[in-house]
């Protein structure tokens, strides 16, 4: 027993020994771990076209564009609840509110007041509910004249005079008044809280408003102003007046586009979200070209390189690459198409800025991985703008154009392998 | 009480194990254990014969039956290795030996032990970084590889009189273990004069680095037996000489099971595979594939013979020689070993010792004591695998070392403390010089099994 104790505290004793460890420098010119890179260069790039669609747009356009972009009226949903009170549309029926006046309000983007431009509103209280869609509804499907508008009221711009520096921006101020019961009544099947905008006259100009993507603040809204009497005490005739603003905001809203009829030049992918035109690249020869990549590589840089006519209106837009699903159907991809035909893996890619000078390089590394995995297939990249200063921009870039072979895309591959 | 403290025991040897650092920690299976004990160390020799007592060595089961107890060996080990030209050192230890041994009247012998077999633990970085021009881009790329962990010997012995003077053995032995190894290749396109750590300095070495992290992991197992068999028949004059030989090989082919993790880009620099990082572990789209296993056999097939003389020049004074030569005679070539493409192939060891040995029944505290003091000899042979050629190119590297050890007994069942120091100068082909310090102290507590005790009255 005395014997085990001190073999134990003998093992103890040589286990509390520290170690000294330092890294040694040696040559390690061993093959484990390679870097190696691919070019790839046999890329094809093609457009198709859809309607456009801006529906999810911080901003509202109303007028025509230089380019021919028509943009006849901007139409919106007001949600039932107010966002500063807690009256509904249906509190808001009730035999003791007192509703005083009505408005519906557009905020200009511009702080600048443009005179001389008269709007009106209708709405539509013969039709429904459901009238448009912000993410569907388009010039294609969408006719002013088979909703059956009715003319509400017309207002002008006006500005508050600032009294300081702070901006204040013009907005259009509906009187609403005179609708706002049947408007508001849940009780009418037909019951519908869609209004509609257009200009009075043709505007030379587009002129853009806020919408409700841009914030509560100057999301369009409508305006229920009411008031409220209380008796201050039962025995004496002194009452309290107090005046009430009920705000709802829309929560759909679109303005529809026109595009004008565009003609794509050879050799040049135009993309642009006022024309939707989108382009599908394809790379055939990329199964064959990772495939015989040593196993268990790993992509470090994969470069998807297009160049661009170098135009400073052409450059800082968004670029959105997205794989796309299932095999293309060229034949399908012909007209202006009602619905977008190209299903696509979402967020596997992230959104580019573009704001280089003449040259794209997207970075689809995550998009080759999965390829070498196996988990996805190789059926294209479909490429849009998003988020661009203007709707009405087109930006082009060189596609398997004979003009020059170094402006065409190409794509270069840097791989590590065990 | 005494079933606690085996467990305790148990555990705390469980826990241990022996350590080296230095680039001979990465070649193949790492550093194969060449003298597990005190004593042994002391004497500079691989253990063939008799160094721990008079006709006793703790390596030599032919020699078990002269004790006159039953013994419970612990060895603890340091190394120091300094490399002469870098002017760095490194220092680890652990655990050496555990040894339970048996003598069954003096005609048989059987003993356990656990032991490591070879050991790795390396953090090497390379000293030369490769450069690329890639799109007038100028890639710096550079590489540190580093590892640990090794294999471990459970060793089953037993041992028997075959005549008066040979004695026959064999000792069974079960390798087991895993080691890890990580690459962890970067590369930077130069500064970018921000400081992306946040740590107030800027482009400071490594910060602009992108690292991809490549992880292995083998799992090992098999047998090997050793025979002995030992001889004191021939007397030079009066004095007795022991010849003592001894053959290893593999009894169960070994088998590596390598399992090779997906490369991952170590985004957030953290050193480990995180959702940060590239391609992210998570998602049912994305996660890598599973790592692959590869089942080898063969890749390491160890044989050895050695032969030792032990002469009495005086009864307690003696001179011993051994040679030993150990090779691995696999035909592999392959570097799934390790991450580098050495492995070692062969070594010679050559040893000439003198000893000392105690009194049995010592009359002066100093008769109690072993001294023990030898120089060997080692040449070793690394075979460099080339990936795209078929030709193995061989280096070597040579051990002169000396050795100096001295036991201590006590107690009436001939306990013992050991001490042993090796001094080795390693002359190196293509690495710099090192100087290797190498320490060892054992302890060895005797008792008596199987003894029907009287009862007390």
């Amino acid at each position: 027993m005395k014997n085990i104790h001190l073999t134990v505290c003998f093992s103890l004793l040589i286990n509390s020994f520290g170690c000294l460890e330092n890294t040694i420098s040696t040559d390690l010119n061993n093959p484990s771990m390679r870097h190696d890179t691919l070019s790839v260069s046999s890329i094809t790039a093609y457009n198709y076209q859809t309607p456009p669609n801006i529906g999810n747009s911080t901003l509202l356009y109303l007028g025509r564009d230089s380019s021919g972009f028509e943009n006849p009226f901007a139409i919106f949903k007001v949600q039932s609840n107010s966002i500063n009170s807690p009256e509904t549309f249906d509190t808001m029926m009730d035999s003791t509110v007192n509703i005083d006046s009505a408005k519906f309000i557009l905020t200009l983007n511009n702080d600048t007041i443009e005179t001389g431009m008269i709007f009106d509103l209708y709405y539509f209280p013969n039709s429904g509910d459901s009238i448009f869609n912000e993410t569907n509804s388009n010039y294609l499907n969408l006719n002013e004249n088979d909703l059956n508008p009715v003319y509400i009221s017309s207002s002008r711009l006006f500005q508050i005079t600032p009294d300081s520096n702070e901006t204040i921006f013009p907005t259009v101020s509906f009187n609403v008044l005179s609708i706002i019961h049947s408007f508001i009544d849940s009780s009418n099947i037909d019951q519908n809280k869609t209004l509609m905008v257009k200009s009075k006259f043709d505007l030379s100009d587009v002129l853009s408003f806020k919408s409700s993507e841009s914030g509560f603040a100057f999301a369009p809204k409508l305006q229920i102003f009411t008031h409220d009497t209380t008796y201050l005490d039962s025995t004496s005739d002194s009452i309290s007046v107090d005046t009430l603003m009920h705000e709802f905001i829309s929560t759909d809203d679109l303005s529809i586009i026109i595009p004008p009829s565009f003609d794509t030049k050879p050799g040049l992918l135009t993309l642009g979200r006022g024309l939707a035109y989108k382009g599908l690249v394809e790379i055939p020869n990329l199964d064959s070209m990772l495939s015989p990549l040593p196993i268990q590589s790993i992509i470090t840089k994969a470069e998807l390189s297009f160049y661009y006519p170098f135009d400073s209106t052409e450059s800082n837009f968004y670029l959105q690459v997205q794989p796309v699903l299932d095999t293309i159907q060229y034949g399908e991809l012909q007209g202006v198409l009602l619905d977008d035909p190209i299903d696509v893996i979402p967020n596997i890619l992230p959104v580019v800025n573009i704001s280089d000078n003449g040259k794209v390089s997207l970075n689809i590394r995550e998009y080759l991985q999965l390829i070498y995995f196996g988990y996805v297939s190789n059926y294209g990249l479909k490429l849009e703008v998003i988020n661009t200063s203007s709707p009405f921009n087109l930006y082009s870039i060189f596609a398997d154009t004979s003009v020059l072979d170094s402006l065409n895309p190409e794509l270069f591959i840097q791989y590590v392998s065990p | 009480m005494f079933r606690l403290n085996k467990y305790y025991l148990f555990l705390i040897l469980l826990c241990s194990s022996i350590k080296g650092q230095d680039v001979y920690s990465a070649y193949g299976l790492g550093e194969i254990s060449l003298a597990h004990n005190a004593s042994v160390i002391g004497a500079g020799s691989i253990g063939l014969m008799p160094d721990f007592q008079r006709k006793i060595s703790l390596n030599n089961p032919t020699t078990w039956m002269n004790m006159p107890f039953a013994y419970i060996s612990i060895n603890y080990g340091g190394v120091q290795i300094q490399d002469k030209l870098k002017n760095y050192e490194n220092i680890l230890s652990g655990l050496n030996q555990f040894q339970f041994i048996l003598p069954i009247k003096g005609r048989y012998a059987i003993g356990i032990g656990l032991q490591p077999y070879s050991s790795q633990l390396y953090s090497l970085r390379s000293d030369n970084s490769e450069i690329k021009y890639i799109n007038q881009d100028t890639l710096n790329f550079n590489k540190s590889i580093n590892g640990g962990g090794g294999i471990s010997n459970f060793s089953f012995s037993i041992a028997a009189k075959l005549t008066n003077s040979e004695k026959l053995a064999l000792k069974f032995n079960y390798l087991f273990g895993s080691s890890r190894n990580q690459i962890d290749f970067s590369y930077n396109e130069g500064n970018n004069g921000i400081d992306d750590d946040f740590d107030g300095v800027i482009d400071e070495s490594g910060e602009n680095d992108i690292n991809y992290i490549y992880n292995q992991r083998n799992i090992y197992d098999g047998a090997l037996v050793n025979a002995y068999l030992s001889s004191n028949r021939i007397n030079i004059g009066k004095r007795n000489l022991i010849i003592s030989l001894s053959f290893s090989s593999v009894l169960h082919p070994f088998r590596v099971s390598n399992y090779s993790f997906y490369p991952f880009e170590d985004i957030n620099g953290n050193g480990y595979y995180d959702l940060n990082d590239f391609p992210q572990p998570a998602g049912n789209d994305s996660i890598p594939p599973a790592a692959l296993k590869t089942e080898l056999k063969n890749q390491f097939k160890p044989s050895q013979y050695s032969v030792g003389f032990n002469y009495e020049l005086t009864q307690l004074l003696n001179v011993q020689t051994e040679f030993s030569s150990w090779s691995d005679v696999s035909k592999n070539k392959s570097n799934i070993l390790s991450n580098i493409n050495y492995q070692l192939s062969d070594y010679n060891h050559f040893n000439i010792s003198a000893i000392k040995f105690a009194r049995d029944l010592p009359r002066f505290w100093y008769e109690a004591l072993h001294f023990r003091s030898g120089i060997f000899f080692r040449e070793y042979h690394l075979n460099k695998y080339e990936s795209n050629e078929n030709n193995i190119t061989q280096h070597s590297y040579n051990d002169i070392g000396l050795s100096v050890g001295i036991g201590v007994k006590f107690g009436l069942t001939k306990n013992q403390l050991d001490f042993g120091l090796n001094f080795i100068n390693r002359s190196d082909s293509f690495n710099s010089d090192k100087f290797i310090t190498n320490f060892n102290i054992g302890l060895t507590i005797g008792d008596i099994w199987f003894v029907k005790r009287r009862a007390k009255k």
